[in-house]
């Protein structure tokens, strides 16, 4: 009794006592406003389609990242083809497409451009798949500036490219991200969220 | 009072168990859409369905270019093949969204060498909440006859509108938007 006393106090301690805000150890980065694109190819044709939604946080202390986007803010500038894009990807049942990991080295916060490279779950159309993710970090006036890109097998998370007879579109989508992410702290994230 | 004690042990072991949750559910982000309400989309398919307009409209700064045959009457039964054997009117038009609620088109058909000039607007768009129960479009259409002998043949529309195709792609390339979605089509 008296050590679950002592415990449960301790646990509340950690999780409710608001430390420094400018605590590294308390800092994670931040953007919900970060830049995703996709490219896309037809036979003798190729478009692509962007959102600047990108929702996501990089957990420095802990080896955490982790991104989301809602599939409904991108546009392809052809509303038929989004909306039929919207369809193929099933965005009424599973509306985000999200990584979550880890990064194989964790950086330290760095001066210049660093690659990186990351390991987690790519989920979308609700099937979740390893996937290994290269990417640079580099210092901005705003904070940390992410970039990186990988290639999507729609296959994998069965997913039919859409077309007629062999006029299809490729299942080889080329993903790129490029966000800036703030520094925040993991006691004002956690408590806006 | 040892089944007191039993029980505030439990009690203390499942507010820590929460704190453990809560502290690991900090992890990851809690997945929000970036609207949570928005406009039914796709009540229909395409802007015209079977000769009939729709409440769909064409997006903004979208060209639509369209083919549409109608054949004759079905009830001509199988000597007319059920109107095939009738020949089709072929019609061919193009419609650009202005907005996302208003669209100007054109096309010319074989009946009676029409030119037809129109104009959709939706006035009310349905939303995924029901604050908007329905979509409501208006669309008006003006046809002008090019038969030979109404004084409205096409040669003087031609003569009206004095362009050649170099100047037609002058005029593409001077809308860089419109030059992009016949280049994205």
């Amino acid at each position: 009794m008296v050590i679950n006393s002592l415990l449960f106090c301790f646990l509340s301690f950690f999780q409710l006592a608001a430390p420094d805000p400018v605590d590294r150890a308390d800092t994670v980065y931040y953007s919900d406003s970060g830049y995703v694109e996709f490219t896309s190819s037809v036979p003798m044709h190729s478009f692509s389609g962007e959102s600047e939604q990108l929702t996501g946080m990089i957990d420095l202390e802990e080896n955490i990242i982790d991104f989301y986007i809602d599939l409904t803010t991108l546009k392809t500038g052809i509303g038929k083809r989004d909306r039929d894009m919207y369809q193929t990807l099933n965005t009424e049942d599973h509306p985000f497409a999200e990584f979550t990991g880890s990064f194989e080295t964790v950086p330290s916060i760095p001066d210049q451009r660093t690659e990186v490279t990351a390991t987690g779950e790519f989920t979308i159309n609700g099937i979740t798949n390893d996937v290994v993710v290269q990417g640079c970090i580099e210092p901005g006036e705003e904070g940390l500036i992410l970039e990186a890109t990988w290639s999507l097998l729609l296959s994998d998370h069965d997913i039919k490219p859409p077309g007629i007879l062999f006029y299809r579109v490729d299942d080889t989508q080329e993903i790129r991200i490029e966000v800036v992410l703030k520094p925040t702290s993991r006691q004002k994230l956690t408590a806006e969220n | 009072m040892k089944q007191l004690h039993i029980l505030s042990s439990l009690i203390l072991n499942s507010l820590i168990l929460l704190l453990l949750i809560s502290v690991t559910a900090n992890a990851q982000l809690p997945r929000e859409r970036a609207q949570t309400d928005g406009l039914v989309e796709s009540t229909f398919w395409a802007t015209t369905n079977i000769g009939i307009s729709t409440v769909q409209n064409v997006d903004k700064n979208n060209l639509e270019s369209s083919v549409m045959h109608t054949f004759g009457l079905v009830n001509g039964g199988i000597d007319t093949f059920y109107g095939l054997d009738d020949g089709a009117n072929t019609k061919i038009g193009l419609d650009y969204g202005i907005s996302e609620r208003f669209s100007v088109g054109i096309s010319r058909m074989t009946f009676n060498k029409i030119v037809d000039l129109r104009v959709k607007y939706n006035i009310l768009r349905q939303t995924r909440s029901g604050s908007v129960p329905i979509d409501l479009a208006f669309k008006s259409s003006l046809g002008i006859s090019t038969l030979s002998g109404l004084g409205l043949e096409f040669k003087y529309l031609v003569k009206f509108f004095p362009l050649n195709s170099s100047d037609i792609f002058s005029v593409l390339k001077s809308s860089p938007a419109l030059f992009q979605c016949i280049g994205n089509d």
